[in-house]
């Protein structure tokens, strides 16, 4: 129990140190969008070409979260990695002083991680989120699945939107229709592509 | 050898962790029973604060270790009292002529 206080205590403060919760918040908010919009947009090119196999469906869409999570991995760690150096070397210069296996250092290295799993969860969860009802095609028509796909894509998109609005401290409906509206945006310019295509 | 019973220090930190934590830590020290932490100067990125340690026995090597670890450095130790009691500076007579002047 002391060691569970000591490690809460001690993460608290690594949180504090490298302010980490914005940049967080940050990135899952536009990360689970892009997860959400991403799968929204490729199951709507499935819809309206008449794809009927739900095994491929899951497949290209797992695939493509698998896809979504790597690129987080790989682009947020670097990118927040750099980042932290040149602003742990900045410091180093205002201190005068080697900052090298200290808090600050450590909190650093936290920060780095705490992002790079939003990122990679944010994307992958939101895009898998959406992809469920085609689990369960041998319950349901083909059709419905599409529908609960979409419906799910779009309370996904309001949900994040509500995230938003509430930490902006704005209406969280017109915030979350906000996001409802990007979902309905690139559905429009996909069934205009594929219908002139 | 006798105890350090007070320790007056110049640090360079950064402003985070701020000086509730940073006092907080050293309050923690084995042997130190008070500490008061003030800043004396604010920069972009880094503060100059004056750290005020009181205790039957201060460990300095420890006092510093959690300094460091937080990020800050010691420039200066600018006041140490040790022994049974804890002497106050003496006023002088330069001292009282500089004030004068």
């Amino acid at each position: 129990m002391n060691f569970l206080y000591k490690y809460t205590k001690k993460l608290k403060e690594y949180r504090e140190i490298s302010k980490v919760d914005e940049i967080a918040r940050r990135y899952f908010a536009m990360n689970g969008f892009d997860g959400s919009l991403t799968i929204l947009g490729l199951l709507i090119g499935y819809y309206l070409l008449g794809f009927n196999d739900p095994a491929v469906i899951f497949v290209t869409g797992i695939s493509t979260c698998v896809a979504m999570g790597v690129s987080g991995l790989w682009g947020t760690y670097l990118t927040e990695r750099s980042e932290r150096i040149s602003s742990l070397r900045e410091l180093e210069k205002a201190t005068i002083s080697d900052l090298s296996n200290t808090k600050i250092e450590s909190a650093h290295k936290f920060a780095m991680i705490v992002v790079t799993v939003v990122d990679v969860v944010a994307s992958s969860i939101t895009a898998f989120f959406s992809l469920l009802p085609f689990l369960f095609t041998r319950f349901f028509n083909i059709r419905i699945c599409y529908y609960i796909s979409f419906a799910l894509s779009f309370v996904t998109l309001f949900l994040l939107g509500i995230f938003l609005g509430r930490i902006s401290k704005e209406n969280i409906i017109i915030s979350g229709a906000k996001m409802v509206v990007a979902g309905i945006v690139s559905v429009l310019i996909s069934v205009l592509l594929i219908r002139n295509f | 050898m006798s105890n350090i019973r007070r320790l007056v220090l110049d640090v360079l930190k950064p402003l985070s962790p701020s000086i509730v934590d940073l006092a907080k830590q050293l309050a923690d020290i084995q042997g130190v029973d008070g500490v008061d932490v003030s800043l004396v100067e604010m920069d972009a990125k880094s503060e100059s604060v004056k750290i005020t340690c009181e205790g039957e026995d201060i460990i300095f090597k420890e006092v510093e270790i959690v300094i460091i670890d937080n990020g800050g450095s010691v420039h200066s130790v600018d006041k140490v009292s040790t022994g049974s009691t804890i002497i106050e500076e003496v006023p002088t007579h330069q001292d009282t002529e500089s004030t004068l002047a």
